[in-house]
């Protein structure tokens, strides 16, 4: 009887045992999982009790009671005859169902073996399997890295840590940093917002300004920031001390604090990157860099621009210069051209077509058109600025392909009015010569006619003045035919007018506006031509009241020449061909020769000059050895003798190291990030923290790398040579 | 009657005239009996015993041909098989293991000769084997550098070349040459398996003593073995350079720039017109006259000039020229032009002959062209070259008592400046003007032959010196004894066992300048080189004591107790004979 309740009492218990193996299952595979997840095997100790916990309170393995034990039995061995319970039951039984009871025992005893607690082991046991393969792979492939990585940096990497800068005050406890704050702010015209970050390595734009807050958990006589050998002492606002300053060049900086009891502390070396806002980028596409048309084609072209740029575009425009004729007339003019599209202030990347039709500008065959892209970037405040690569545009000149000089230009149809003057004196004074020779009618006629010239150029002469012709005399003919003459100019083709030909350049201010106002060239206002005359700028008052004084004089030459007084004229004239030359001269531009062509001379008196009161020439200087890196030079050779010999490092030796630390500065700043390291473990040794020869190592190893180049040059070389050497050379030369 | 059958020779005639008296005697004593068998017996017994006694006397010698003791030493790295094989043929051989600086022939030990195996005997202790014939067998595998050359003592800005032999490297052993704060600058793989030479070469940079290590890695990149390279870097020392010329050239204006820059005292007189000059001095304290005299030439170690300057000086000043170079040691460089090629100098026989090339590359590595006079040097038995490719010298000089009188065949070489080939140049230059320039006369200097020295092995050094009597002090004040070579009065040698390590350095008293600086190692380094040292020195130091008659018969006494015996017996049988049959 009993032995039928023991029967179900030792099954409860197994089936109890499973339902804590289950729990046990599920709890450690969620666990590991966490665990790999966190990579923090710590953390899966809570998770794995809590687990348990929450299994024992969902299966409640204590709860199973004998009873449903019982009707489980009941229900799995048919011959119990749904009995089982009167095992239970002991007192208060009838006979029958003592008999009953006795009945089941033994049945139960024989098929005790059928019994098996229904708890599905296997299950749990694949979920946590898969729990954990899960768990690895996430951690082996580090899919959820980011997490770890920022949990280290925040942890140890960030915070600065302060050393003493005298070994000796280890015993006291440091005053230790409790916030560490670094704002980077950048110039406004990039619209990127204020950073704040806790790491202390920067690196931003130039211009952009930064600003450290340091918290320190107890009172501090002072703090300091250090950077390429200054020191600047950090503001205490509230209970933080901070600074501030503006990037303009890489470079090093640390920290230093003196606390109440006058102990110093310094901090490693954080490097400060500075770059530069690059300017923007052009790329012109789908033209080629020459185009050709002929002259009956449709000049029409389009092209698409791309521009980027690190910050944002400020302005793109397209400059197009058409270049008109060859040689030395060559002309150009300059034009602006926008794109279609207007350009979005403060965009990266900007896409821009454009189309130009070359009829527009005017050209003719052989005509040139260049253009560029240019871009601007929002930097200030001088923005940067790029150009793309010039494009060219030609229209075919298919008629003038060669220059030929041909033979008949003897004609020299230079206009002269400055000779006429000069024709005018040498006619006047040939008259006066031949007075006596010729009648007096002829001499009358003859210096009439003079006056008539004198007055003709007088008049022109007087057009650049803004004189009007007002003489009466039918001088049209001889005007228009001047002027054809000057349009004829063969010559004009080949110079380049601000010399010589200048008095095309002498008229009124006034006159030039009016012309402006006339003409309708539309380009005028974007050109600044010096071909034409009416905008030069050559002239001053001076020049202008010369030629009025000239003009003044043209009259009283002409009248005495009209009163057949040549004799009287002549000495005006000289005058008048004197400012005449002046003005001619005073808009000449000279340009000296260079070189000289010494005279040859003969070879027999060469150097046979009196030079009794020259000297010799002396010159003293000192170069002194270029020598560089002197001092990392040394540091290197110190640290051989104190990883080799392990000897002490002394004061002196970390004089050298300060000041090699100086020179390395200036070596890192050329390579950024390269000897950050090196100058970090440099600075430590200056602090007097000993170091492992490891570390020691690692310090030569980057100074060494940090050394430039030899220069060749060279060198006393030393050799031993005894009496016996020169004995055995005299006798060898006595021999030979 | 051969000589050494007897020991005591001399004694032979007398002793046989007695003993045939005394058988003559038994025999006439026993006459009586003549007719009994027992006389002939005893007459024969009689003959016998007194030959006996007449041999003790005598004292006769037998040829043994017996093997002498062999002692077989053994060293470092001996092979086993070699070793199993001389056992096979010799029985007893007497086996010594071989403790450096310790005696080898204890006293337990009775070899008459020596067989050395393995790597062999420490130069100190070989002493201890002068005595006795010894053969030196070797026979013992190496592997590693077994020879190595670089100068331990050099000058900034030269290149560091080290080379060597390396023995039985297994291939993909790689050799890196290691510089201070572990930094590799060059490295070489020996693939052949077999002995291979190496090189391998890095800038030097910076002054001091430093170790730079030759690291072997085999092929999967591990590092096996590591050696020290101790090298003590010097600075540059500038020269003091004149240079003469008669007309201002490009040419010698850049190379006054070019070593004023460097550093070097220079002096410049360049002529302007009849007897004035422009004199130009770069980093000199003083302004000297620059004249031909004894006294102002003997200040310069070289001295450049062009042909026209030469040939305008004076007789006189030619012949001071002369003795400066050939007493003095000056280097003298002519600046080269059509007409120092074509015309004879009465400075040195530099002859030239005509070629067709105006152009000629020194770095066959680099595209550089240099510029040259359609000249090259006709070659002369004494001329060296100071620049020069494949024999064909560009730049070359002529010994003239102790100095040097030479010149290139190179045109315009201030050209390559322009072409922005600076570096070129001024390597170019360099080379040229430190080969010519006169050699600083040292008094006296130390040699050792190894560059690396091992804690608690002796080493000797040798200094040569014009110090009547030197004294030489170690770094930690101990007065090192010398001796004199016997023939060479200036040549002394000495011996220190240094017991620290790290560098070290000998002094000479009142010389101080002169010192040599020597690393002491831990014994543990450039043991393949070691070895293969010890080996070639064993080799040569017992050359000529080979034991070739192994096997040396000697006559020996034969041991006199059979001759008592035989005598005993016989007279025992004498005296016992007539009581047996006559009772």
């Amino acid at each position: 009887m009993d032995e039928g309740k023991n029967i179900l009492l030792k099954f409860k218990k197994r089936w109890q045992v499973f339902l804590w193996l289950k729990i046990f299952i599920y709890a450690f595979g969620i666990a590991i999982f966490f665990g790999f997840i966190f990579s923090n095997l710590i953390l899966a100790v809570p998770v794995f009790l809590f687990t348990i916990l929450i299994g024992s309170l969902v299966l409640k393995p204590w709860g199973l009671s004998l009873a449903f034990i019982s009707w489980f039995a009941d229900s799995k061995i048919r011959d119990l005859e749904y009995s089982s319970g009167l095992l239970l039951q002991e007192e208060n039984l009838s006979g029958l169902a003592k008999l009953q009871q006795q009945k089941i025992a033994n049945r139960l005893s024989l098929n005790q073996a059928e019994l098996k607690p229904e708890v599905n082991i296997l299950k749990p046991t694949l979920i946590s399997i898969i729990l954990i393969i899960i768990g690895v792979v996430v951690f082996q492939f580090g899919i959820l890295d980011l997490d770890s990585t920022n949990d280290n940096q925040s942890s140890d990497q960030e915070t600065i840590s302060f050393v003493p800068v005298d070994p000796l005050v280890g015993k006291t406890v440091p005053p230790s940093l409790t916030d560490q704050k670094l704002t980077l702010t950048y110039p406004s015209y990039t619209n990127i917002p204020s950073r704040t970050t806790s790491v202390m390595e920067i690196k931003a734009l130039k211009g952009s300004t930064v600003s450290w807050e340091l918290g320190f958990d107890s009172k501090l006589s002072s703090v300091s920031m250090e950077s390429m050998g200054t020191s600047y002492s950090m503001k205490l606002k509230g209970d933080k001390y901070s600074r501030g300053n503006s990037l303009n060049v890489s470079g090093f900086y640390n920290f230093k604090f003196t606390d109440t009891s006058g102990n110093e502390y310094a901090s490693k070396l954080y490097s400060i990157e500075v770059f530069e806002d690059r300017s923007p980028e052009i790329e012109i596409k789908t033209i080629p860099k020459f185009l050709t048309f002929e002259m009956e084609d449709d000049k029409r072209f389009s092209f698409n621009t791309v521009i980027t740029d690190d910050f944002g575009i400020g302005a793109a425009y397209i400059i197009a210069t058409v270049s008109k004729g060859s040689g030395e007339s060559v002309k150009f003019r300059e034009e602006k051209l926008l794109f279609k599209e207007s350009v979005k202030r403060g965009e990266k990347y900007l896409e821009f077509s454009k189309s130009i039709d070359l009829d527009q500008f005017k050209m003719e065959a052989g005509d040139e058109l260049y253009f560029y892209v240019e871009a601007l970037d929002l930097k200030q405040p001088i923005s940067g600025k790029a150009r793309s690569e010039t494009y060219f545009a030609v229209i075919k000149d298919t008629t003038n392909n060669q220059f030929e000089v041909e033979g008949t230009m003897g004609e020299d149809l230079m206009p002269d009015y400055f000779r006429s003057q000069r024709q005018l004196i040498i006619d006047t004074e040939k008259l006066i010569s031949e007075r006596k020779k010729i009648s007096k009618t002829q001499f009358n006629t003859t210096s009439n006619e003079l006056g008539f010239d004198q007055k003709a150029l007088r008049l022109k002469y007087g057009q650049f003045m803004g004189d009007e012709a007002d003489s009466g005399l039918d001088l049209h003919n001889q005007d228009t035919d001047d002027a054809q003459v000057e349009d004829k100019d063969p010559l004009a083709e080949y110079t380049h007018d601000h010399d010589g030909e200048n008095d095309h350049n002498l008229v009124d201010k006034k006159e030039s506006a009016k012309l402006d106002e006339t003409s309708k060239n539309p380009l005028s206002k974007f050109t600044h031509d010096h071909d034409n005359a009416e905008e030069s700028t050559l002239f001053t008052d001076s020049l202008k009241s010369k030629l009025r004084q000239a003009l003044d004089l043209m009259w009283d030459a002409e009248l005495q020449l009209r009163m057949y007084a040549p004799e009287k004229s002549l000495p005006y004239q000289y005058k008048i061909l004197q400012l005449l030359q002046d003005i001619k001269n005073s808009a000449r531009i000279y340009v000296h020769r260079i070189g000289f062509d010494p005279p040859p001379i003969k070879n027999e008196v060469r150097l046979t000059g009196k030079i009794d009161e020259v000297g010799n020439f002396e010159k003293l200087e000192n170069l002194g050895d270029s020598e560089n890196d002197v001092f990392i030079k040394k540091a290197i050779a110190r640290l051989e003798g104190i990883i080799g010999q392990s000897s002490k490092i002394t004061e002196s030796d970390k004089l050298i190291f300060e000041k090699a630390g100086n020179e390395l500065v200036l070596i890192a700043i050329e390579n950024p990030g390269m000897y950050l390291k090196t100058l970090q473990e440099l600075k430590t040794l200056t602090q007097n923290i000993k170091l492992s020869i490891k570390d020691l190592l690692k310090i030569q190893n980057g100074l060494i790398k940090a050394l430039r180049k030899v220069k060749p040059k060279p060198t006393k070389v030393e050799k031993y040579s005894s009496e016996l050497d020169s004995l055995l050379l005299k006798e060898m030369e006595t021999n030979e | 009657m051969s000589s050494n059958i007897f020991l005591n020779e001399t004694l032979f005639w007398p002793i046989l005239i007695g003993a045939l008296l005394l058988w003559i005697l038994f025999i006439f004593k026993e006459w009586p009996d003549r007719y009994s068998k027992r006389f002939w017996l005893k007459t024969g017994i009689a003959l016998l015993t007194i030959t006996a006694l007449a041999l003790i006397f005598l004292k006769p010698t037998s040829l043994s041909e017996e093997k002498i003791k062999t002692g077989l030493v053994l060293t470092n790295g001996y092979d086993k098989e070699v070793l199993d094989s001389i056992k096979r043929d010799n029985n007893d051989l007497i086996i010594i293991n071989y403790l450096k600086g310790e005696s080898i022939l204890r006293e337990d030990v009775n070899a008459s000769s020596l067989i050395i195996l393995g790597e062999g005997i420490q130069d100190y202790d070989l002493w201890q084997l002068e005595n006795i014939p010894t053969q030196y067998l070797g026979s013992f595998t190496n592997s590693g550098v077994t020879s190595l050359y670089y100068k331990e003592k050099n000058t900034i800005g030269n290149k560091l070349l080290v080379q060597g032999e390396y023995k039985n490297a297994k291939p993909g052993t790689k050799l890196i040459l290691e510089a201070p704060g572990e930094i590799a600058v060059d490295s070489v793989i020996l693939n052949s398996g077999k002995d291979e030479t190496f090189q391998l070469s890095t800038d030097l940079k910076v002054e001091g003593k430093f170790l730079y290590k030759l690291i072997e890695k085999d092929s999967s990149g591990k590092k096996f073995r590591s050696n020290p390279i101790p090298v003590k870097i010097i600075k540059r020392l500038p020269l003091k350079i004149l240079i003469i010329e008669a007309f201002p050239t490009f040419e010698t204006k850049y190379l006054k720039n070019y070593l004023a820059q460097a550093g070097q005292e220079l002096s410049v007189r360049t002529q302007l017109t009849t007897r004035r000059y422009k004199l130009e001095y770069f980093n000199i304290d003083k302004k000297e006259p620059i004249s031909f005299s004894e006294k102002i030439l003997q200040a310069f170690d070289l001295l450049i000039m062009d042909e026209v300057s030469l040939k305008n000086l004076s007789k006189n000043e030619i012949a001071l020229l002369k003795r400066s170079i050939k007493d003095d040691g000056l280097g003298v460089f002519l600046q080269p032009s059509l007409n120092l090629f074509n015309s004879k100098n009465e400075l040195a026989a530099l002859k030239f002959r005509r070629d067709n090339n105006t152009k000629i590359k020194i770095d066959p590595n680099s595209k550089i062209q240099f510029n040259k006079y359609p000249y090259q040097f006709s070659s002369e038995k004494d001329l060296q070259p100071l620049i020069s490719i494949d024999n064909y010298k560009i730049a070359a000089y002529q010994k003239k008592g102790l100095g040097r009188v030479g010149t290139s065949v190179l045109e315009n070489t201030y050209q390559l400046v322009l072409d922005g080939n600076v570096e070129q140049y001024k390597k170019l230059w360099s080379k040229i003007v430190e080969r010519i320039s006169k050699k600083a006369r040292i008094s006296s200097e130390f040699k050792i032959d190894q560059f690396i020295v091992y804690k608690d092995e002796p080493f000797n050094f040798t200094l040569r010196t014009e110090v009547e009597m030197p004294f030489v002090d170690a770094q930690d004040g101990g007065r090192i004894p010398l001796k004199q070579d016997l023939n060479i009065s200036n040549l002394w040698t000495g011996k220190i066992y240094p017991n620290e390590k790290g560098w070290q350095s000998l002094t000479l008293v009142k010389v101080s300048s002169i010192s040599l600086e020597y690393y002491v190692s831990e014994k543990a380094v450039w043991k393949s080189m070691l070895a293969e040292n010890t080996s070639m020195n064993n080799k040569r130091y017992f050359k000529d004591s080979k034991n070739e008659d192994k096997i040396k018969s000697s006559r020996e006494p034969i041991d006199p107790i059979w001759f008592y015996g035989i005598f005993l017996l016989g007279m025992g049988y004498l005296w016992l004979e007539p009581k047996l049959y006559e009772a």
